[in-house]
């Protein structure tokens, strides 16, 4: 039975798919028995989804915008 | 080849370079507006120190580094800032309460200004990473914002795969007390 650090960093690795099949099942059992463990589970995996939406945007500014900017350099 | 200040053209900095430094900006701020300000403000900056570019790198790097700075000066000076708290977080479990509070928004809470609250949070967000030391803030940004792979990161700080686990874990809560004070206080 591993113990709350170690569940810890598996959380943190499980939030990224990097668990073998192995420690997932650990991972299972300790958090089955723990429930700030769970709760940390809970806090990490809403804690990445925050950053979700940023990693994946391509922000680009537009025609309007860059001509602008130009302006104001240019100026 | 060397160029010379009055030989920049500075529209065509502006077409090369602008996309890719408002994203860098924009994912690291979690503000469009502000993202242009602080691209704006590095062409300014770059053509001011001109002079002192020695040119042994690209523009393109040097315009990064000088936005890099730009960030960071931000990220400081947003430590000081308080943002309002939310009002309610609720949760089922008396132990999982440390960890989802900070997160997790009442149902009752509508739509729009669950929207206005996230905006917020992400923004008080990325100014908690400003706060983080450099290496640990430079490893977090490459895992959360930049999504590299792991072991690229590990290659690139010379660190071990359970040396990094442990700098990521302690950035997450780090940041979550940021965020605690910043935030919920």
């Amino acid at each position: 039975m591993i113990d709350c650090k170690e569940a810890a960093h598996l959380i943190d690795r499980n939030d990224w798919n990097e668990l073998s099949f192995k420690e997932k099942l650990r991972l299972r059992f300790h958090n089955a028995k723990c429930g700030k463990c769970r709760g940390y589970k809970k806090f990490s995996h809403v804690f990445k989804s925050l950053f979700g939406d940023i990693s994946q945007a391509q922000e680009c500014l537009t025609c309007e915008e860059k001509e602008e900017m130009k302006k104001k350099i240019n100026s | 080849m060397v160029k010379k200040k009055s030989d920049i053209d500075l529209n065509t900095w502006v077409d090369d370079y602008s996309d890719m430094l408002f994203n860098f900006a924009a994912k690291r701020v979690g503000d469009r507006d502000l993202a242009k300000d602080l691209v704006q403000d590095t062409f300014f900056s770059a053509l001011k120190a001109w002079d002192r570019f020695e040119q042994k790198s690209t523009v393109k790097t040097w315009l990064f580094s000088i936005l890099k700075r730009k960030i960071i000066d931000h990220w400081r000076q947003q430590q000081s800032r308080k943002t309002r708290p939310i009002s309610q977080y609720t949760s089922n479990d008396e132990n999982e309460n440390n960890w989802i509070e900070a997160t997790t928004p009442n149902r009752e809470v509508n739509e729009t200004e669950a929207t206005i609250e996230k905006t917020e949070l992400r923004g008080a967000l990325m100014s908690c990473i400003g706060m983080l030391p450099e290496k640990q803030r430079g490893i977090f940004i490459d895992k959360f914002i930049d999504n590299k792979d792991s072991e690229e990161i590990c290659n690139e700080y010379q660190i071990t795969s359970s040396n990094f686990w442990v700098i990521i874990h302690r950035a997450k809560i780090q940041l979550k007390e940021c965020l605690d004070k910043k935030w919920f206080d």
